[in-house]
């Protein structure tokens, strides 16, 4: 492939605004269609991308409610969906039957099963199905993995992570329409986990809510690796100090720390008068956002110039593992995990 | 009014050169000798305290002692608090109070018996951060308590610590009581199931060095607590940690008891290093041990509380064994 990849981004909500202004700062790409059952939504996302777009250009996306439309355009080369995740299975599978490369937002699908399916509709190696784990793109936990893949804390023992928000409302408390904080937030940290120290062996998980099951939801889970090392993974949508991140790893030879509320890169305070209430926004800016670091990577495999940081396979076992940690707060046992390959 | 004359039974704890300076400072107390079986270094502390060195414990109860400090080995305090209770000289025994919990319920049954004070030594308690904690906690400041996260890890003891036999077990045994009893302590309730991971990854030793305890509580609360010994001694700026993150209907408490600190950096250290400033626990703790016999008053920190402590860590070792939940067995004492 070469020249302009044509891209459709179905569903303009959070993460597909997030993915097309990611889109809009890359040349060899253009926006061709965004897809949303609300039109107001998809034109929104339009106006942003053509806003963003540095260079004039012909043929701004059009919006539509039909993925025939899209996939009856042989420009379009990638697909990108960023729907709630019920609808991610049948999505992917008709866009991947009509040879379409998908970038997929996690969680890859609603079930293991449906995962898996997809699987073998895409072979792993060829990267047509990716899957939008963004924290493998973060700097912070790139360096980690590095540091820890370099030698510096020696044998790793115990690790620390944690992932803690207020409720964001909507769809994700939902339990009919979202995996909770174990499948949807701490699966970030759950792929983490599996992407620097391998496959687990066992989760035991904790989970109480302030509205049962999942609308303030806070989650403590225990991981055992099958190479020894523990993690502790804590999600919560109950915390009202605002967004934060911290992961820690302990070897015998040291310890890495990153606490994103530790250090500030940028820290905005407004004061209250006039404007009403007081707000505090740490920022981390960077030339280039995890997620301007993913479109471009998503792009260069399906160019094929690299290979993929996360395979499909990998994904399904990351989901495996959150949907195994829900299931264990759920009995109140550990739940021992099918032998799975090692995804490092 | 004269000074409670103050006996030290073993040095095996490096806890107990803390509470020495805390009875010598304290004008309420006096050091009335030390025992311990071995005499280099029994002779050599001695003459540091300005007291004597006693070659067999019976000798220095003999001098005629107000109350005794046990800092023997884990397996030892049963032995070394046996002789005390028989005596009735009111005890502060150093954490956890018996290797199992068999030889914990044994020491707290020997007290209640002879009507003699018992007193665990759990300082957190005395830690300002954690005695604030409390009292929001007990004004329900944060609503019913959803769940807690917790860490009390530590640099690697070595020594009898790392000895199954003298110790009873690694990190799990050493750190988790600590926590554990502030968890009762704070919330007023019990931890009904325990969870547990460890391993021996970090220093590859006799006794487990990590240990991570995923916990019930009868309030209907969750927690964890990470005990491992996990703060790489060399180069860490301090000793470790007790923290507690308490997420409450109402909102989140953090409490972080040992970060009342400045940060040093100097040429002439291989290391940051930090140095706290906030007020000593152990200082506290001996204060309300001495004020508890002079008035003949209830144990600040009873021996039950020392036991479930030890019940709780007893369970963690046995789940990280089975890999099941194991139900926390309580008994009266």
């Amino acid at each position: 492939m070469t020249g302009t990849l044509g891209v459709a981004v179905v569903g303009a909500g959070f993460m597909g605004e997030i993915h097309a202004a990611a889109l809009a700062k890359q040349e060899d790409a253009r926006l061709r269609w965004v897809l949303d059952h609300s039109p107001k939504k998809a034109r929104r996302l339009t106006r942003a991308y053509r806003s963003a777009r540095s260079t004039a250009e012909r043929g701004w996306p059009k919006t539509t409610e039909s993925l025939e439309a899209i996939l009856g355009d042989d420009q379009v080369d990638a697909v990108f969906v960023c729907t709630q995740p019920k609808a991610h299975a049948a999505l992917a599978k008709e866009c991947l039957r009509a040879g379409r490369a998908v970038f997929l937002e996690k969680p890859i699908t609603w079930t293991v099963a449906e995962g898996r399916a997809l699987l073998r509709l895409a072979p792993v190696k060829k990267g047509r199905l990716f899957v939008g784990h963004v924290c493998r793109f973060f700097p912070e936990y790139v360096q980690i993995r590095e540091r820890v893949q370099a030698g510096d804390i020696g044998r790793p023992a115990m690790v620390r992570a944690s992932r803690v928000m207020g409720s964001p409302g909507g769809w994700y408390t939902d339990p009919q329409r979202s995996l909770g904080v174990a499948g949807d937030l701490l699966l970030h940290d759950f792929d983490l986990a599996l992407w620097m120290f391998g496959a687990a062996q066992r989760v035991y998980a904790l989970s109480q809510a302030r509205r049962p099951p999942i609308e303030e939801q806070h989650v403590l889970a225990s991981v055992r690796h099958k190479d020894g090392t523990i993690s502790h993974l804590e999600g919560s949508w109950a915390h009202v100090d605002g967004f934060r991140t911290r992961f820690e790893v302990s070897g015998s030879e040291g310890v890495l720390e990153f606490d994103s509320s530790r250090r500030a890169p940028l820290l905005w305070k407004q004061n209250a008068s006039g404007r009403g209430k007081n707000l505090v926004v740490p920022e981390s800016p960077s030339h280039d956002s995890p997620y301007d670091l993913e479109v471009r990577h998503f792009l260069d495999v399906v160019l094929g110039r690299c290979r993929p940081r996360i395979t499909a396979a990998e994904a399904v076992q990351s989901l495996e593992l959150a949907l195994a940690a829900a299931q264990s707060a759920k009995l109140g046992k550990p739940i021992t995990l099918a032998a799975a390959r090692s995804p490092r | 009014m004269s000074a409670l004359q103050i006996g030290f039974f073993s040095l095996d704890h490096l806890h107990v050169f803390s509470y020495l300076d805390c009875v010598a400072q304290n004008e309420k107390s006096a050091i009335a000798g030390i025992w311990h079986p071995d005499g280099k270094l029994g002779r050599k502390t001695a003459r540091q305290y300005g007291c004597r060195w006693y070659a067999e414990p019976a000798k220095l109860l003999d001098k005629g002692l107000d109350a005794a400090i046990v800092c023997s080995a884990n397996r030892a305090h049963l032995a070394d608090t046996r002789v005390l209770a028989q005596a009735s000289i009111p005890t502060l025994c150093e954490k956890p109070l018996g290797a199992t919990a068999a030889e914990a319920l044994k020491i707290a049954r020997l007290y209640t018996k002879q009507g003699t004070l018992l007193m665990t030594a759990f300082p957190c308690r005395y830690s300002p951060p954690v005695v604030r904690a409390r009292q929001l906690l007990s004004n329900a400041e944060l609503g019913r308590i959803l769940s807690i996260s917790s860490t009390n890890r530590g640099t690697f003891p070595g020594g009898w610590f790392a000895e199954p036999r003298q110790s009873g077990g690694g990190a799990i045994v050493d750190h988790s009581v600590h926590v554990v009893d502030l968890l009762r302590w704070l919330l007023g309730t019990e931890i009904d199931s325990v969870y547990a991971e460890s391993s021996k990854r970090l220093f590859q030793g006799k006794v487990e060095d990590t240990g991570l305890l995923m916990m019930t509580l009868s309030d209907g609360s969750v927690a964890s607590l990470d005990t491992s010994w996990s703060r790489p001694g060399k180069r860490y700026p301090t000793w470790g940690d007790v923290t507690l993150e308490l997420v409450g209907e109402k909102g989140l408490l953090a409490v972080d008891a040992f970060s009342q600190v400045v940060d040093l950096y100097s040429n002439r250290r291989d290391r940051g290093v930090q140095i706290p400033w906030g007020d000593s626990a152990d200082a506290w703790m001996i204060d309300a041990f001495l004020d508890a016999v002079r008035n003949g008053a209830e144990s600040p920190i009873s021996g039950v509380a020392g036991l479930r402590a030890v019940e709780v860590s007893e369970a963690a070792l046995r789940s990280a064994r089975s890999h099941e939940v194991v139900r926390v067995q309580r008994t009266e004492v």
